[in-house]
């Protein structure tokens, strides 16, 4: 009976020895994952305010939100280096959460600033050559307009003091 | 009315006004194109100047300074910050051959920043050292005078002297804590101090092959790690 106690306790101790680093890897290897995808998840997210900024979107926003996350995946980075696997994982993953719809709000504000840029070609650029095409036709008109009545007008003077 | 002597003034009124009507247009066909792409980093004292950088260093206080990104590349850019140390004999950034340190890096911060845009980071530092004394080997070129007749000789002597040596134990950065163990630096009795140089080395997202760049700049911090603590003999 007490052999087999004996044996019982140091059975668990060893299980609970061989487990301790077991868990540890498995800590390490979550937190090593959960960085890879916060690293990914912030090219991503770059990606697409690069795209929205290229369609002359403001990005002040999108650079504050990716800095923040940025922030966060640095801290992860460091707790992992200082083997606090349990920090690195929580960090990472918050550093992900931050950037939750970051692509989608990068691409609404594409879109809006596309559509801007459209109408602000045709304004300034289509509106503008329009325009001054018209200002142009119609100094032309209103010239020969002018050239019409007080060109004929003077010409009557004329007659009148030939005849005079 | 003689028409034609208003003629000048007409087209002057009408080109004029075309010109007015068509200043949008042209606003944004006449814009001289970049020709410059780059990017920069600068580090500012305490009062927002380049002055009063912290020299004289002390264990266990802290220094702010503030580190400035500005992008002048024509996008977006991804830029990472090392933070490196080093002491007087440790690998540094070459500003001609446009190399890095060759040293790990303590921490790298993420920095996001848009076209033409600058982002400032408020640097917070401090070192935890202390002193030790250490035995070097010291080689000297000594003459032994040869016999007569004779040239003397050259011959290197090897002689143990104790120097004293500060032992860093971390770095505390941004609130965060950094290991500095396994870094030192050694009394130099020619500059009178213990050096420390605090290094920011820039680096670059590069989305063609997907990884950083080393984008050949960096800002430096040199210290002299003051012994306050041993009565200040050292202070340089």
């Amino acid at each position: 009976m007490r052999v087999s106690l004996g044996v019982l306790l140091l059975a668990a101790i060893s299980i609970a020895v061989l487990s301790v680093p077991s868990v540890v890897w498995a800590q390490q290897n979550s937190a090593a994952s959960a960085i890879s995808a916060a690293q990914s998840k912030l090219v991503q997210c770059y990606d697409a305010a690069r795209a929205a900024e290229s369609a002359s979107a403001n990005i002040s926003q999108l650079t504050s939100r990716l800095n923040s996350a940025g922030l966060l995946l640095s801290r992860a980075e460091l707790a992992y280096s200082n083997a606090d696997f349990g920090s690195a994982q929580s960090l990472a993953v918050q550093s992900q959460s931050e950037l939750a719809s970051f692509v989608s709000d990068a691409n609404s504000l594409q879109a809006s600033a596309a559509q801007s840029r459209t109408f602000d070609f045709l304004l300034n650029i289509v509106g503008s050559v329009v325009g001054t095409v018209a200002v142009l036709v119609g100094g032309f008109v209103v010239w020969g307009f002018l050239k019409r009545k007080y060109g004929n007008d003077g010409g009557v003077q004329k007659s009148e003091s030939d005849a005079v | 009315m003689n028409l034609t002597q208003y003629k000048a003034l007409f087209i002057v009124v009408t080109a004029v006004l075309a010109l007015l009507v068509a200043s949008p247009a042209l606003q944004r066909v006449l814009v001289y194109p970049r020709t410059e792409f780059f990017s920069e980093i600068s580090l500012l004292g305490p009062g927002h100047v380049a002055e009063n950088y912290p020299y004289n260093i002390t264990s266990g206080e802290n220094y702010t300074v503030f580190l400035g990104v500005a992008n002048q590349l024509g996008a977006c850019a991804y830029y990472q910050v090392e933070v490196k140390f080093r002491n007087e004999t440790q690998s540094a950034p070459d500003s001609f051959n446009r190399t890095p340190s060759s040293l790990p890096s303590l921490y790298i911060l993420n920095a996001f920043v848009a076209d033409r845009e600058s982002l400032e980071v408020p640097v917070n530092f401090g070192f935890d050292y202390s002193f030790q004394n250490v035995v070097r080997t010291v080689y000297t070129n000594v003459t032994v005078p040869g016999g007569l007749g004779q040239n003397g000789t050259v011959e290197q002597r090897a002689d143990n002297v104790t120097v004293l040596q500060a032992n860093f134990d971390s770095l505390k950065f941004n609130g965060e804590t950094l290991n500095l163990q396994g870094y030192s630096s050694d009394w130099n009795p020619q500059t009178n101090l213990f050096y420390g140089n605090l290094i920011f080395e820039l680096w670059i997202y590069n989305s063609t092959i997907g990884s950083f760049q080393y984008h050949e700049r960096f800002v430096d911090l040199k210290f002299n790690m003051t012994s306050a603590g041993l009565g200040g003999t050292f202070v340089g």
